[in-house]
């Protein structure tokens, strides 16, 4: 275990996911359009198909809505084929679909309706690019269930036991980049969020103080990108410096601090080792002095260890009278009073 | 010990309030008022109050990786064996004395053990993560306890405290907020059971602890806007926040949001720091999709974002830090995600950084996933990404795995590798590769059980292990 080979685990990996990916079982769909697009009605040809055909019973439960091999029966005499057919798994689709309480009956005597369910199930035979269920987008088109919505309602289509199960895709959905915009949203959508999720759900990412990482939490997620995966450590300064404003979403300058402390590059601690490079700062303010530009550029990496109030080593020269000249940059205005605090640390009489 | 003792009240309470709750409906007293009256013609049956409890058990075996100590020192080898126990309790809709299903409890809290602790070290800590009632009066609402709020220019905070909030007919919503803010027990922590975690503060320096005096440390603001779910919304906000005695935070934020009724979804969000008196965090967030469809052939999704921001800004205005730098930072790129069939996706994305000062950066990802199978549990997964920067760079390769064995037992893989640019402490790359094993017992009990493995610049090898059990009874699948 001295060396590990990537490449190694890569292909073991891949060669799993291959084996699990041949020995899956080719499922037998219905074909839908064969049925209805068949020649019918007239002399010497079958009856022709309705939807209601073979899903008569929807209309009475939904549970009943799948045909019976009755159905099938009545022209085709190849019993192992009906079976096969008949017990398909039923799709992602079809089983989040069962789920959804839905009065067919109620919704086919609409006029907008007129008793078609193609309205809903175009993707079934005349659109193959459409679904084979349509969108929660399209239920808000004919009646938008305003009233239920702005009150946080979702039953009677949701049952309650789902609704943390469940995933928006249509509809506040949580696709790629959510976690970038979930924040914007949670001010105007705090109602419909507290459907699904409780304060338990922010808390999981958002209270650090836990000390439970979000991956290890979730170490089961492979379809998600958590923040800090994997050798997080060797590459925090490089992810900081990248997106500088992310790290304080979630963590304060103590979270830096504390580990910092341990690996002896903190400037609180006695027997520091500077991480620094040569030529990052001298008392020769015509010696090259890195250190000013990277503050610049990127203050909240300094302040990860160079943050402790009074005692911040940067003031040291930085203040009224030090040999580090004004660290404001150009235009500097502030609306602290003279009496702030923080401002006394290098001027006395204030800003 | 006070802010034990608080905690502890507090969590007493809530429990106390939702037992009571479900007690009064069970034995269903003679209704001695026209509320009690009305719950129980709407509720013959007693209070019929959504519950949700969940529990999980984190247990880790630790080696610690062999990082050099300060001035690159030995460090000898800790072993430990960590607990980690969080809990959550969720009662939404339970009757009050205000009116039927008007009630909503909130209650999540964690605990953590070490054994094998270092003389000296805590041997255990907790805290009470969230803790709120909120009382629904018709179109307003109010929560009293410790709660999170959400958006705007408040971020993300978690107050001990009260928030109300309302919305009228015509989608006009207004929210106010105010309360102690919630200190995190930084001081409580041990934390050496992850690679990159350590000592805390008072390991090295306890003299240096700051014992924050809370009343000093307290917020408000409140949120105004106009929501409409087909129209949009657009909002304003106000932060103010106190720390030690000092401002850390004054800030307006505004928000505005497209509806269904646009093609393309819009999210733009911007915050203006009034202690720095300069826009702190604008953030603009487009996507459009050409096709969504649930048989997942064909489907084109394109997202733009905008991301403007004053680091310093975002520090607390308490730190002398904040007033030492102006630069800013601006993001702007986007993502495109292609479905194709048989499950197949593809993502490509790329961000460019400009800072104030210095070389622009770079960030790029290429995802190609697989969802298989007939439920299309079956996930492959490889992401390649590239992060550029000034002073070092380097390329990720990621390889993700979800594999059903029977119906209750999955697995899961997750490889990754690092090539950096410049090495880092004499090494060009770093690996990390797990695996896990998840088990459905039943409806309520899940169990997870794996590892894994890292070779890095801070570690010669780095091995953990970790078993979760988890109970989650949701009374709504009764």
């Amino acid at each position: 275990m001295r060396s590990l080979s990537p490449a190694v685990l890569l292909l073991l990996t891949a060669l799993l996911g291959a084996v699990v990916f041949a020995c899956r079982t080719p499922t037998v769909r219905f074909p839908h359009a064969a049925h209805l697009g068949m020649e019918c009605g007239e002399p010497g040809q079958p009856s022709c198909f309705t939807c209601l055909s073979c899903h008569g019973k929807i209309t009475e439960d939904p549970k009943l809505g799948h045909p019976t091999d009755q159905n099938c029966s009545n022209c085709h005499k190849n019993e192992k084929q009906m079976q096969r057919v008949l017990a398909a798994e039923p799709t992602r689709a079809e089983l989040r679909a069962s789920k959804i309480q839905f009065d067919h009956k109620k919704h086919l005597a609409m006029p907008e309706v007129g008793g078609q369910c193609i309205h809903c199930h175009a993707g079934v035979v005349s659109d193959a690019q459409k679904p084979h269920f349509p969108a929660m987008s399209q239920c808000f088109e004919c009646h938008q269930h305003k009233e239920q919505w702005d009150q946080g309602t979702c039953m009677p289509c949701h049952r309650p036991a789902d609704l943390r199960k469940l995933v928006p895709e249509t509809f506040l959905a949580h696709g790629p980049g959510w976690d970038r915009r979930h924040g914007s949203l949670a001010l105007a959508t705090t109602v419909q969020c507290a459907q699904c999720h409780t304060a338990e759900s922010c808390d999981d990412c958002h209270d650090v103080s836990q000390n439970l990482t979000i991956e290890r939490r979730n170490a089961t997620r492979v379809d998600g990108d958590f923040i800090h995966p994997a050798d997080f450590l060797t590459r925090h300064a490089m992810e900081a410096a990248s997106e500088p404003a992310r790290c304080l979403s979630c963590h304060r300058t103590e979270t830096c601090e504390s580990c910092h402390m341990q690996h002896g590059v903190s400037a609180g601690r006695i027997d520091a080792v500077s991480p620094h490079p040569p030529g990052w700062m001298g008392p020769d303010v015509l010696a090259t002095n890195h250190h000013g530009r990277a503050a610049r550029r990127d203050i909240l990496s300094c302040a990860s260890c160079h943050d402790q109030g009074p005692d911040t080593n940067c003031i040291d020269c930085h203040k009224v009278g030090g040999v580090g000249g004004n660290p404001h940059p150009s235009g500097w205005q502030s609306s602290r009073t003279p009496s702030d605090l923080m401002c006394s640390y290098c001027h006395e009489d204030g800003p | 010990m006070n802010g034990t003792r608080s905690r502890h009240t507090l969590a007493t309470s809530l429990v106390g309030a939702l037992l009571l709750s479900r007690g009064a409906a069970a034995q269903a007293p003679p209704p001695s008022d026209a509320s009690a009256s009305a719950a129980a013609s709407a509720n013959p049956a007693g209070d019929d109050h959504d519950l949700v409890f969940r529990s999980r058990l984190t247990a880790a075996g630790f080696q610690r990786a062999f990082t050099p100590g300060p001035g690159g020192a030995i460090v000898t080898t800790d072993t430990l064996a960590p607990f980690h126990e969080a809990v959550s309790l969720a009662a939404d809709r339970v009757d009050s004395p205000v009116g039927v299903d008007t009630l909503d409890i909130q209650f999540a809290a964690y605990g953590q053990v070490w054994a094998g602790q270092p003389e000296g070290m805590p041997l255990s800590t907790w805290d009470i993560a969230s803790a709120f009632l909120t009382q629904r009066m018709g179109p307003v609402a109010v929560s009293l306890g410790r709660q999170p709020i959400v958006g705007g220019a408040a971020r993300y905070r978690r107050l001990d405290g009260v928030s109300l909030r309302g919305k009228t007919e015509f989608g006009l919503y207004a929210a106010a907020y105010g309360g102690l803010t919630v200190l995190p027990r930084w001081d409580q922590w041990y934390g050496t059971h992850t690679l990159g975690d350590a000592y805390e503060q008072w390991s090295s320096a306890p003299d240096s602890i700051i014992t924050p005096v809370r009343s000093e440390n307290w917020m408000g603001g409140m949120n105004v806007g106009w929501a409409d779910e087909r129209i949009g919304s657009l909002g304003v906000s106000f932060h103010h926040q106190a720390e030690n005695q000092s401002i850390a935070d004054e800030s307006m934020g505004v928000g505005l949001r497209l509806g269904s009724w646009s093609p393309v979804g819009l999210v733009a969000d911007a915050i203006y720091s009034l202690a720095q008196r300069s826009w702190s965090d604008v953030r603009v967030v487009a996507d459009w999709a050409l096709s969504k469809s649930e048989k997942r052939s064909v489907g084109l999704g394109l997202r733009g974002e905008l991301l403007h921001t004053l680091p310093s800004a975002l520090l607390s205005q308490a730190s002398v830090l904040s007033v030492f730098s102006f630069e800013q930072v601006t993001e702007a790129g986007g993502e495109l995600d292609v479905q194709l069939p048989l499950g197949l996706r593809v993502g490509l994305g790329a961000f460019g950084q400009d800072y104030g000062e210095g070389s622009p950066g770079a960030r790029l990802r290429g995802t190609v996933q697989l969802l298989t199978g007939e439920r299309e549990q079956t996930l492959l997964r490889l992401v390649v990404s590239r992060v550029a920067l000034e002073a070092n760079a380097y390329t990720q390769i990621r390889l993700a795995g979800r594999f059903p064995l029977w119906s209750r037992l999955t697995a899961y893989t997750d490889v990754y590798q690092y090539f950096y640019d410049q090495p880092i402490k004499d090494h060009d790359s770093s690996t990390f590769a797990a695996a896990h094993l998840g088990y459905a017992a039943g409806k309520y009990w899940s169990a997870r059980l794996g590892g894994s493995a890292s070779q890095s610049p801070t570690a010669a090898l780095d091995l953990q292990a970790m078993a979760q059990l988890t109970l989650e009874i949701d009374r709504r699948d009764q």
